[in-house]
């Protein structure tokens, strides 16, 4: 970390291949978009760079690490989210034809629906350990909430998940 | 690389946990590309840094300002040449059936086109890069983007007409330019919001990295 600090750029781009993997993945999990995650991968990395002599060591680097991709994350899907609403109010005006029924979409594609669906926090937890194995621990620090608040926001998001696949209970039971 | 490791397995059915896993799953991480990416907006943001320490920056505004007017000219000069051989080189009357006799005579307005083009895009993602990095860094902002505003309308004006993609992404950066240009400073925050918004939805960015051609630009 030291020769990162000095401004090393073989230190520079090991601290970035060590840690790369875990920040586009998660990023990818959350956005479902291979631009988006990118954007948001190279964002984390400039800001980690930028905030290096801030870290204090409080958590592990790749924790601390975590917790600005998630930061960069929340603060781009709010953008995301603010076009797309202002987008729907222009498309609002026009006449649309009724989306024809689509067929009753088999148990991946619900379940990929009903994750989406969880509220932010609840789906936020539950991918990072349910989909990419952080502990409640390393996700408590990414998120600045407490260890117990992370297990319990888990398993409010599995109970809201099996409420959502109950109807595809023959495939799974 | 799953630790479930703190809480019971057994609030998830097994069949549910292994689809998990399918749950946007990511494809390979483009290292490399977004590595570059990386560097080149560190340099955009510390343009001192590949700068020998025993030399003394140029930092005063006027020279500044006047590196950014000598550039502006310099493509729209090329562009003007580039348009004008492509206009000369078409006889009247021959637009339909070009020459097949002379494909290299042909190829210089194209390939001078390409070269102004494709640093044209190099500033403009430069500008914009910087734009999005940090936006309180507005420093000479308005008059570079003033700048490649023109630049950008003379492209549009030029023979690009065939080339939809490149259209499309032009008209884009000229309506993002226009907002630069015109940034209320009373409404700053939120215009420079609606700004990023719209780089970021409309993929504009990635478009410009996909239009200019990999290795240096031929100057």
């Amino acid at each position: 970390m030291k020769r990162v600090l000095r401004g090393d750029p073989a230190a520079e781009r090991a601290l970035y291949d060590a840690n790369v993997d875990r920040v586009y993945r998660l990023t990818y999990r959350m956005v479902n978009d291979p631009t988006l995650a990118e954007e948001y991968t190279q964002d984390t990395f400039i800001r980690v760079f930028d905030r290096l002599g801030d870290f204090r060591g409080e958590a592990a680097l790749s924790t601390w690490i975590t917790s600005i991709a998630i930061s960069v994350v929340y603060n781009g899907m709010r953008k995301v989210k603010r076009f797309r609403e202002r987008e729907r109010d222009l498309d609002a005006a026009e006449p649309m034809a009724a989306p024809a029924r689509e067929a009753e979409p088999d148990l991946k594609a619900r379940m990929a629906t009903a994750i989406d669906d969880l509220p932010k926090g609840y789906r936020t937890v539950f991918v990072m350990h349910d989909v990419e194995g952080f502990t409640h621990e390393e996700i408590g620090f990414a998120l600045g909430i407490r260890e117990g608040t992370s297990k319990a926001q888990l398993s409010r998001a599995r109970a809201k998940l099996r409420a959502a696949l109950a109807v595809h209970e023959g495939e799974w039971a | 690389m799953t630790r479930h490791n703190d809480t019971p397995e057994s609030h998830l059915p097994e069949a549910i946990r292994a689809l998990v896993q399918e749950y946007h799953r990511p494809p390979a991480t483009p290292r490399d590309e977004i590595w570059t990416r990386i560097e080149t907006a560190r340099r955009v943001r510390t343009p001192g840094a590949d700068i020998k320490p025993d030399v003394i920056p140029l930092q005063h505004p006027l020279r500044r300002n006047r590196r950014v007017v000598l550039w502006a000219v310099g493509i729209a000069a090329t562009l003007i040449v580039g348009i004008g051989l492509g206009r000369l080189s078409v006889a009247p009357g021959s637009e339909q059936v070009p020459p097949p006799s002379i494909p290299i005579a042909s190829d210089r307005p194209n390939a001078a086109f390409a070269v102004s083009a494709a640093q044209h895009l190099s500033r403009t993602e430069t500008l914009l890069t910087r734009l999005r990095i940090d936006p309180t860094d507005d420093e000479g902002l308005s008059d570079e983007a003033r700048e490649l505003l023109v630049s950008t309308r003379l492209m549009i004006d030029a023979r690009v007409g065939s080339d939809a993609k490149l259209r499309s992404l032009l008209l884009d950066l000229e309506f993002i330019l226009v907002q630069i240009v015109q940034l209320d400073e009373s409404r700053r925050q939120e215009e420079l919001e609606l700004i990023t918004d719209g780089l970021e939805q409309r993929h504009v960015l990635p478009r410009i990295r996909t239009a200019i051609p990999s290795g240096p630009i031929a100057t």
